[in-house]
């Protein structure tokens, strides 16, 4: 049978990938999964993988064109119609609708995070099994005659065979001890060749050879090659971005286009951390040490995270999004501490710590009868960028998580809330102090303690707040929706958990938790 | 003393209004925000500030469409947004321009290409631009989505994408079924796992779509002509008929299927000829069948009249006698 000769070469029967034939000896490690196994192991599996593929063809054409030397070509055809398409269709069916689903999500995890709780895991026995069935439908293509019989069984062979390799990726993903990126790149690798030869969907080779870059990029980056490393996320960049535009116009893959745009943010954020690793250069010895602060950050995040999932609900695992916030902010504040003003910052001392500020835009109901009407009102308060420590505190005690604007009332006397003459329910005191935030560096000794919540988390945190405030004043105040922004590092001390915010009375100091921990997630 | 305000003094005090009679007090008093910003507006462009005319009037079409809800109106504040250099508006709260002119934008293309649609639809001019707006739904993903947010809406627009891009697969497989029931199997099958990645199904057209790939992807081996068809309900159907055991045994077992329990499989080719035949049968029998009432008919009508005709001289003799 013609299609049992493709499988004279050697296949893992770990994961199915194929293995170098030509090396001579007795033990060969995958480089698709990275499991090293006896040569006489790996020709017993060739052995009974012939047996199943010959087995499985045998079962769906008719016995007597098993051996296909000797059947003509129209009766190939008909055999491919009559008994090969309805078989590798029901199969290509849910194969494609496997690689959909797990297509959608982005395919690449960054260093020292868990995988993202929208990536779809497999079982790491599914890569042989879509690897097995690859071949199977390899020994079936000989049977193809028509253009449209050779694309189909083409398309068969490239979604299963890709589906084997990004299986193999999320085994190396789920790696509890270090990830090879090498490994994943070089699966990666396969798969955008194996789209390669699929023309409908040329958007996938790209996005597969962009991941390539990307994984190869990053296995550079943690060896310390940060040039070679930026030149592969920016290969990653361009190729992401042709994938791209290329996916949506081709139906079958367009429900990927989420998934890349994600791995471009991805891109992005690795291209920020080789940024971070060569600033900080100027004052920690080696890369390690950089990338050894930076996995500190990244697991106290998702710590915080994990603690505050049951209240926000945001989950416990990092997101694209968010990795692209905290590589963002590492490397901001790796700048600062080389001289560049490059972070908000407000206040002087021996401890810098990251907070949200808020945009509250607040309006209330003033006067009586015919002069009642709706007065608007601008303020800014600061969200603390620890409170998912704190998370007793979020439903709580909000208000301690904030610098309280409330806490301190501005006075208005009966007639002035009779006649519809109260211009504000806060003092003001808030946006004057938080009013002239400019961008500054920060000083290379002092500890400094980044943010652990993204922006959306500080704005749930701020509408909690609110929200309490206005259960508080029992409707009075109308209209009230925060707008996080931007970050602040504020300088100062903290005293007892409380972080002292230049320019506010201590009732408003938000609270940041005790200093030791404190001290102990800075990086 | 002045006895009438200045326009440039009515803009701000209907800039101000606008405000504190309509955005501040809640979507109940929009309207109130639509009637000062389109005033403030109007008196801005009679004092030549153009830019605040613009600003007020991009205003005044974003409360309209809130209250509004129609695609024109969407599409009115999209355009009114895009007019106005970039810059954060007071919404309530802090919102760009050029966010919300991409989202009324998104808003208005949505309510236009997802009227009129249901599980059938066959059309396929829909199937492009529901894909075009399945990008701007993932284009729009991570930013301040705050045309929602006015609305107190939770979207995901990846989910949205996602049902649009199920959506689109679904009309493009309604269109081809009738002439490549293969092509329409694999469309469905990419609609329904888009559906699934969705989520949520707010046309409830996801149920439809599986049990259309169910009957779509089956083969059936017409009894009458022996030719292999796709499709059941469409290109094939069955028609029952007795099957003797023996028929069962010697031909029941043909793949694809030929019969199904009391029924055997017809291609609609056959199946709508033995109909058209069954018709023209059932008609003769039952033109066949009038003929011989209407016969009977005028056979009772005479004698209808033959017995009047005795009862009114019955009815003459009775009245003689007395």
């Amino acid at each position: 049978m013609i299609g049992i000769q493709s499988f004279q070469s050697l296949r893992c029967p770990h994961c199915g990938a194929p293995l170098p034939g030509t090396i001579d000896m007795e033990v060969i490690t995958c480089e698709y999964c990275g499991v090293a196994q006896r040569r006489l192991d790996i020709e017993k599996y060739i052995e009974q993988l012939k047996t199943d593929v010959y087995g499985w063809v045998r079962s769906i054409v008719p016995a007597a064109s098993v051996n296909i030397a000797t059947v003509d070509s129209v009766a190939r055809a008909q055999i491919f119609e009559q008994s090969i398409r309805g078989e590798v269709g029901s199969r290509l069916g849910s194969i494609n609708a496997q690689l959909m689903k797990i297509a959608a999500s982005p395919l690449f995890v960054p260093p020292f995070a868990h995988p993202f709780s929208s990536y779809a895991m497999v079982g790491a026995a599914y890569s042989k099994e879509m690897l097995t069935q690859a071949a199977r439908f390899q020994g079936l293509a000989s049977f193809a005659q028509s253009d449209d019989q050779n694309a189909y069984i083409g398309e068969a062979i490239a979604s299963s065979e890709s589906l084997g390799y990004l299986a193999n990726i999320m085994g190396i993903y789920s790696e509890p001890s270090e990830r090879s990126y090498r490994t994943a790149s070089k699966n990666f690798e396969s798969a955008a060749k194996t789209f390669q030869a699929d023309k409908s969907r040329s958007g996938a080779a790209s996005r597969m050879a962009g991941l390539a870059s990307l994984t190869e990029g990053t296995a550079l980056l943690l060896e310390g090659d940060l040039t070679m490393a930026k030149d592969k996320m920016m290969e990653a960049d361009k190729l992401l971005s042709a994938a791209q535009g290329e996916v949506i116009r081709q139906p079958s893959t367009a429900s990927w286009y989420p998934g890349i745009k994600a791995e471009k943010g991805l891109a992005g954020s690795m291209t920020c951390l080789v940024d971070a690793v060569q600033a900080s250069g100027s004052f920690v010895p080696n890369h390690a040490e950089t990338l050894g602060r930076f996995e500190k950050y990244v697991k106290g995040f998702e710590e915080a995270r994990s603690k505050a999932s049951g209240t926000l609900a945001m989950g416990s695992r990092l997101d694209a999004e968010t990795f692209k916030d905290v590589a963002t902010c590492f490397r901001d504040v790796c700048f600062a501490r080389t001289g560049n003003p490059s972070v908000n910052a407000i206040g002087t001392g021996g401890i810098w710590v990251a907070c949200w500020l808020a945009e509250l835009s607040y309006s209330f109901e003033t006067g009586a009868l015919f002069m009642k009407k709706g007065q608007s009102v601008q303020e800014r308060f600061l969200v603390s960028g620890m409170f998912e420590f704190s998370s007793q505190y979020i439903a709580t005690h909000p208000q301690a998580l904030v610098t309280d604007i409330f806490s301190v009332r501005s006075e208005s006397s009966f007639s002035d809330r009779f006649m519809g003459r109260e211009k504000t329910l806060t003092t003001g005191i808030g946006f004057a102090a938080l009013g002239d935030i400019r961008k500054g560096s920060l000083p290379s000794s002092s500890p400094v303690v980044l943010p652990f919540c993204t922006r959306l988390e500080a704005d749930k945190m701020a509408n909690i707040y609110i929200e309490r405030v206005r259960q508080r004043m029992q409707g009075k105040l109308r209209v009230g929706m925060p707008s996080v922004g931007q970050i602040v590092y504020v300088g100062g001390s903290v005293k007892e958990g409380w972080l002292s915010v230049p320019g506010l009375p201590s009732s408003m100091y938000p609270y940041v938790g005790d200093e030791d921990a404190l001290l102990e997630r800075t990086v | 003393m002045k006895l009438f305000k200045e326009p440039s003094e009515k803009a701000e005090i209907e800039w101000r209004e606008a405000y504190e009679k309509g955005v501040n007090l809640g979507p109940q008093k929009w309207p109130e925000a639509v009637r000062h910003f389109s005033e403030a507006s109007r008196h801005y462009a009679s004092v030549g500030d153009s830019q605040k005319s613009a600003e007020a009037y991009a205003l005044a079409t974003l409360f309209y469409a809130l209250t509004n809800g129609t695609a024109q109106a969407w599409d009115g504040c999209s355009k009114a947004m895009s007019q106005i250099p970039d810059s954060q508006l007071n919404v309530g709260f802090s919102a760009s321009s050029a966010n919300l002119a991409n989202q009324a934008s998104v808003l208005s293309f949505d309510l236009t290409a997802t009227s009129m649609i249901d599980g059938n639809s066959q059309d396929v001019s829909r199937v492009s631009a529901l894909r075009d707006l399945a990008q701007k739904y993932m284009d729009i993903q991570g930013s301040d989505l705050a045309a929602w947010r006015l609305q107190r809406q939770e979207i995901d627009p990846q989910r949205r994408a996602f049902y649009l891009l199920g959506l689109a697969s679904l009309i493009e497989a309604n269109s081809v079924v009738d002439a490549d029931p293969k092509k329409s199997v694999a469309l469905l099958s990419e609609a329904a796992t888009n559906f699934e990645l969705a989520g949520a199904d707010p046309m409830g057209v996801s149920s439809g779509t599986h049990s259309k790939m169910e009957n779509f992807s089956k083969f059936g081996q017409c009894w009458f002509c022996g030719r292999e068809m796709q499709g059941q309900g469409l290109h094939y159907v069955t028609l029952p008929a007795t099957i003797s055991q023996y028929t069962r045994q010697r031909y029941g077992s043909t793949t694809p299927h030929n019969m199904e329990e009391d029924h055997v499989v017809a291609c609609e080719s056959c199946a709508s000829s033995i109909r058209n035949v069954a018709d023209e049968v059932a008609r003769a029998y039952y033109d066949q069948a009038l003929a011989q009432i209407r016969a009977l008919e005028q056979r009772l009508n005479s004698k209808i009249v033959a017995i009047e005709r005795e009862i009114q001289a019955l009815r003459g003799r009775v009245n003689s006698i007395r």
